[in-house]
């Protein structure tokens, strides 16, 4: 039975797990106990790309990406992330290669990115790789803008990102997609769910390849006298581009007691070469042609869930999760040096436990909520030695509700220790007001950090690259401000979203890789650094066949010791996206992505351009024709053609790692 | 009703058998659809100043700088990536770039491009990577290249490769033509742009500066034990020869050397131009010691011209005094007998990579410090004397204990010139030194940069009168220190630092020229040359 305080984010993000959690305070927890009744926005769906908040925390900023949404688009994850606002993402290639995620100016490392709620970035570079995740196998895309420490503890500043992947739902249900595309590159998934006796599994498999040469553009430098300086030739090819990847999902639950039992993991592996940097002069451009990369990845979960399953916050939940990482590097036969075969795993095992925590004396005014977390990190590589860590924290968070519901106020604290760092307390504040119909004012106020990943502190003295043991904790500060608009017009005929935000952050200890000496590179601490900015996005829906969303984002950031921007990110990035023909039927998709121009050095000096890239799609239902086989068979059977970057345009987010010009790709997605 | 849904069925069936032609045809189109990025604007990357006297190049720490020597206006930048030598305008407060050429994929003009060449060769496929340039005659700049292993020929005006008669070792001299396999075939000259110096080196040593043996190079010689030379470092003209020095890296994680060479190639002028070719008797002089790096030509006052080469010794990829592994020299080269006459010691010194810079006069010879903040010297004076160029023997050792022979060290490892330490500079573990040094055109003022520090340092030099040998230390005077960049530190991410090579225009300031008077390169956080005034006025 649907519980009226319910809102429709809530109902939306159903059994999305918490992070915190309160093992030690299970005893405390009385299940049902009363809670003040939320207050009930209009609940409407405009597919597309969503904005609004319907976030597990009510008074952040973000959005909820549902990948169904999209289907028969042959959208990657990095695709489908670049059109929030916020987010940038840097890509370092084409199919395949590597691309990670800036929310507000954020580096990698800056963002916590989580798969069913469980941290997936990489506790040894911080960060992740998101063209390791397939996206037919992610249901939906959980993005959170600014500082989510009180939730996911370390790394949490820029944003927060989880992925959920495709769960048992209890029927019985099938999809398979395959695609081809430009550079030799291929791809296809399916996935199952069943219902067998009392147990609901799903399990899926996604595979990629790609040959994965392309040819590029090479930039030319223009410096202040007007001269230009080219490579020649000005074009090249990259090379030793393959890559190999496959992926896969199970998920199992039954119930169990009073509540129910799920496992969940995720087991990721990718092989391929590494071309490394576009330097230098000639056709090779400076490319390793040799070398080569393995990693894998598995992530696993168990959880048991008792009390109300569609809130994350309202449920008892405890679980227990592991996650592997493996890695290998190996070139054969570098110029003067030795053959290098570089391998390094990593293990982490965590704990977690969390519920509501109805004392009496609060629960009279608020919902309150406890978690405790533990995790312990062990590293092993035979450069870098052996090394481990253990963090562990207390979490909680209240919940009030006032002036009839118009106001919610979420204040939290997070009490984090992580060996090394010591204890440090994080006191957040959420507001939500509903200051009209369908009009919510939103402000947060949350503090983050993020300890040094082991590479940072543990890198293996190379001669010319190595860690920093003596690195300090990353320390930040953010505000938020803004307004969510929802509201449906002319008897649903008309749909309206509308997102404003402003952020201020402020960040000190910003670990940064810099050259230290004339031959050494090594991270260490600078100094404090700010950013702002300004998101906004909107989403219109009209008579269910013409979609249409945009989103701008306005960035300025400043190291307080130069006065120069920080590199890595536009200072401005806008997304258009329409979408036309009836739902399950056929549509038409257009996008176009401007990214201004991109600072690549310390100095403030040196600028990639902008750009515009035109993208565009078109996909056909063959279910929805009727007497064919496919309307008999099937319940969908989309056929689809994908073209980026129509414009063929030179398209660079580092200036060292081309991408290519345009490419198409072809395919089919089924459902039964 | 039935016949209703039977058309239906019948379109739906067309449609859909339609659709997957469709769909065939758009794959067999999209696996074909890919471009290179070419159809929209060029991919201009710019770069805008961040300094009133600094102007910004491409890439990361320039290579080389050299003034002009016949135009006392101009100088030629060396940009590391894309490679390219740029024409510099001094006039100004800040150095304005003229013109810029970049060096193509065929780089010595031999028809094939380095990379496809070097494979040809059995080498990786390999391109030049540019490093330090220097005046020729003739209006020539000689510009080394590593990693394809060649000095480049370019034209001192407009920074464009000029073409050379170069040809192989003569057949029956020591060299075998096949010893040089990136030269034209033997007996054939060929027009090129670069003298290959990739040569095969057969040392006397042994062993490596790890103490590894040396073992027999199947491209060269399986018989022997030998190596390709590399790491293209400095060169100069001498009595009608260029000499190349070869730093022989062989392990850089390790940090070992092959032996150090000297490569030596006949540089002679007929009525067709120009000729450069692997001399006959002697193509390689092996030096004292391990990494030879900078080459200059010194002219004693009765007129000999020697050649000075910086053995700085194998270097680690670190900075302070561990990280010099063995000792460094100043190797005196008589060009006209091909032999070193004379070895200066420098001990553990680990000279910076730079040619020795030399005052006017000719009396005192600076060097910098690859790992430390400090300078060294000799006294040239001690190259004054004929019986050091005298017999086939070893070379004479120049630190006063060769009887004769007078002590040519000044400052050395056990007693260098100590570069006076910035307060808010970084930590010694972290980074110390890496030190240029410049004689102003009076020869009474040596500057010095840090790169780790960031700092200019001014250096008063007395020659007045006629001071003994080697030239009392007291003579040297440190006068003040300047913070010119910011130091490699944290707290100086983002802002100019890095200083690196320095030269000092010729003329006397204000009279000569109105302009700033000194130069040095940036290597962070891009790539900049920088004007300064030490003793030209505003």
């Amino acid at each position: 039975m649907e519980r009226p305080h319910l809102s429709a984010a809530q109902r939306l993000t159903a059994g999305m797990p918490a992070r915190p959690l309160a093992l030690g305070m299970l005893i405390l927890v009385l299940p049902g106990a009363a809670l003040p009744a939320a207050s009930q926005p209009e609940e409407i769906r405009v597919e597309g790309t969503r904005v609004g908040n319907e976030l597990p925390d009510p008074t952040a900023f973000g959005e909820v990406l549902l990948s169904d949404d999209f289907e028969a688009e042959r959208k990657s994850l990095a695709d489908l992330l670049s059109e929030s606002p916020g987010v940038f993402v840097r890509r370092f290639g084409g199919p395949g290669d590597p691309s990670e995620l800036s929310i507000r100016g954020s580096s990698a490392a800056q963002v916590a990115v989580s798969i069913n709620g469980v941290r997936a970035d990489s506790a040894l570079r911080g960060g992740i790789d998101l063209s390791r995740i397939c996206l037919p196998l992610i249901e939906r895309v959980e993005v959170q803008r600014g500082g989510g420490a009180v939730r996911e503890g370390s790394g949490a500043v820029g944003g927060t990102v989880n992925l959920v992947t495709r769960a048992p739902d209890g029927r019985d249900s099938s999809r398979a997609d395959f695609g081809a595309g430009s550079f030799e590159t291929y791809q296809g998934s399916f996935f199952r769910s069943q219902r067998l006796a009392e147990i609901d599994y799903a399990l899926g498999y996604c595979g990629f390849g790609t040959q994965g040469d392309f040819r590029f553009t090479r930039p030319v430098f223009r410096g202040p006298d007007g001269v230009e300086s080219l490579f020649s030739p000005p074009q090249a090819r990259r090379i030793n581009n393959d890559r190999v990847q496959h992926a896969g999902t199970l998920g199992i639950q039954r119930e169990l007691g009073a509540g129910n039992l799920r496992f969940d993991d995720f087991l990721g592996y990718s092989a391929g070469g590494e071309p490394g940097i576009d330097c230098c002069g000639g056709e090779q451009a400076g490319q390793n042609a040799r070398a080569r990369n393995r990693d894998w990845v598995n992530l696993a979960q168990i959880r048991w869930r008792a009390g109300d399953f569609t809130s994350a916050d309202d449920a008892l939940e405890i679980g227990l999760h592991h996650r592997y990482e493996a890695l290998r590097f190996r070139d054969p036969q570098p110029r003067f040096d030795d053959p290098v075969d570089l391998r390094q795993q990593i293990s982490t095992l965590g704990a977690r436990a969390a519920g509501p925590l109805p004392l009496p004396l609060i629960a009279r005014y608020a919902n309150l909520h406890a978690g405790l977390d533990f995790e312990w990190d062990a590293m092993e590589s035979r450069e870098a030695g052996h090394h481990s860590r253990l963090v562990s924290a207390l979490a909680l968070d209240a919940r009030w509700e006032g002036f009839e519901q118009r106001l919610l106020l979420v204040p939290a604290l997070r009490v984090d220790w992580s060996q090394g760092f010591g204890v440090r307390a994080l006191p957040a504040l959420g507001i939500r007001v509903q200051a009209l119909t369908g009009l919510s004012l939103l402000a947060n106020l949350t503090p983050a950090f993020r300890i040094p990943s082991f590479d940072e502190l543990f890198h293996p003295d190379e001669g010319f690259v190595r860690g920093n043991p003596d690195l300090e904790a990353e320390e930040a500060l953010e505000f938020d401000a803004g307004f969510e608009y929802r509201r449906a017009f002319l008897k649903r005929q008309l749909e309206l979203r509308a997102v404003a935000s402003y952020f201020y952050r402020d960040i000190e200890d910003s670990i940064v890789w810099v050259q230290i000496n004339d031959r050494t590179v090594a991270p260490v601490n600078t100094g404090e650094a700010r950013v702002r900015g300004v998101e906004i996005a909107t989403s219109i829906g009209l008579v269910n066949r013409l979609r249409v969303s945009f989103q701008h984002t306005e960035l300025r950031s400043r190291r307080k010791a130069t006065g120069r921007s920080l590199p890595g990110v536009p200072e401005r990035e806008s997304f258009l996206r329409l979408e036309w023909g009836p739902p399950d039927l056929w549509k038409l998709v257009g996008e176009a992505q401007y990214t201004g121009p991109i600072l690549v050095s310390e100095g403030g000096g040196r600028r990639l351009p902008g750009r515009t890239v035109w993208n565009a799609s078109v996909a056909l239902n063959l279910a929805a024709i009727p007497g064919t086989f496919f309307s008999r068979e099937l319940a969908r059977f989309w056929l689809s053609v994908d073209f980026q970057n129509l414009g063929d345009v030179a398209v660079r987010d580092a200036l060292a790692f081309p991408q290519p010009g345009r490419s198409a790709s072809v395919g089919f997605e089924a459902h039964w | 009703m039935s016949s209703l849904h039977a058309t239906r069925v019948r379109r739906g069936r067309s449609a859909s058998r339609h659709c997957l032609r469709a769909a065939l045809g758009l794959l067999l189109g999209a696996l074909g659809c890919s471009g290179s990025g070419d159809s929209g604007d060029p991919l201009i990357v710019e770069d805008t100043l961040t300094s009133p006297v600094c102007t910004p190049v491409a890439g990361d720490f320039p290579s080389g700088l050299a003034l002009s020597g016949s135009a006392p206006d101009r100088a030629a930048l060396v940009q590391f990536q894309p490679p390219a030598v740029a024409i510099l305008d001094l006039r100004e407060e800040r150095p304005r770039i003229l013109a810029l050429q970049g060096i193509p994929p065929d780089s010595d003009a031999d028809g094939v491009d380095d990379a496809q060449r070097s494979a040809q060769a059995g080498f990786f496929p390999l391109n030049p990577l540019l490093g330090e340039i220097a005046t020729a005659e003739h209006g020539l700049l000689l510009l080394s290249a590593s990693n394809y292993e060649e000095i480049l020929f370019v034209d001192e005006q407009s920074g464009a490769l000029v073409g050379l008669r170069v040809a192989n070792a003569a057949s029956g001299g020591a060299a075998d033509p096949s010893h040089y396999p990136l030269l034209p075939p033997a007996g054939e000259v060929h027009v090129r742009s670069a003298v290959s110096t990739r040569a095969c080196v057969f040392p006397q040593g042994a062993l490596d500066s790890g103490g590894e043996a040396v073992e027999p190079e199947v491209g060269c010689d399986p018989a022997r034990p030998g190596f390709f030379s590399n790491l293209t470092a400095g060169k100069s003209i001498a009595a009608g020869h260029l000499f190349v020095a070869t730093s022989n890296l062989r392990n850089s994680g390790e940090s070992r050397f092959y032996p150090g060479s000297v490569l030596v190639y006949d540089w002679q002028s007929d009525a067709a131009g120009l000729r450069v070719q692997p001399d006959r008797e002697t193509p390689v002089i092996a030096t004292s010691g391990f990494n030879p790096t900078g080459v200059v030509t010194h002219r004693t006052h009765s007129g000999r011209e020697v050649v000075l080469v910086t053995v700085s010794g194998a270097i680690g990829a670190s900075t302070g005094a561990r990280n010099v592994y063995s000792d460094a020299a100043v190797d005196v080269i008589d060009p006209l007998r091909l032999r070193v006459a004379a070895r200066i010691p420098l001990g553990r010194a680990g000279p910076s990579f730079d040619r020795m810079a030399i005052d006017r006069g000719g009396r005192v010879g600076i060097l910098g410090a690859s790992s430390q903040r400090q300078l060294y010297a000799v006294d040239l004076a001690a190259l004054e004397n004929p019986l050091l160029y005298e017999g086939d023997g070893d070379p004479v050792i120049l630190d006063g204990l060769s009887a004769g022979f007078p002590d040519a060290r000044i400052f050395h490892a056990d007693v260098p010139l100590v570069l006076p330490d910035r307060s808010d500079g970084p930590p010694d573990l972290h980074c110390e030194g890496f030190t240029h040094a410049a004689l102003n055109a009076a020869g009474s003022l040596i500057l010095a940069t840090d790169q780790c520090d960031g700092s200019l340092t001014r250096i008063r030099l007395d020659l007045s009168g006629s001071p003994p040998i080697p030239l009392p230390r007291a003579r040297f005077e440190v006068l003040r220190m300047d913070e010119i960049t910011a130091p490699l530190t944290p707290a100086g991410l983002g802002l100019i630092r890095a200083p690196g090579a320095l030269r000092v225009r010729s003329g006397e300031p204000g009279l000569d020229f109105e302009g700033p008077d000194a130069f040095f390169l940036v290597g962070l956080p891009d790539a900049q040359v920088c004007a300064l005034r030490v003793e030209s006025p505003l």
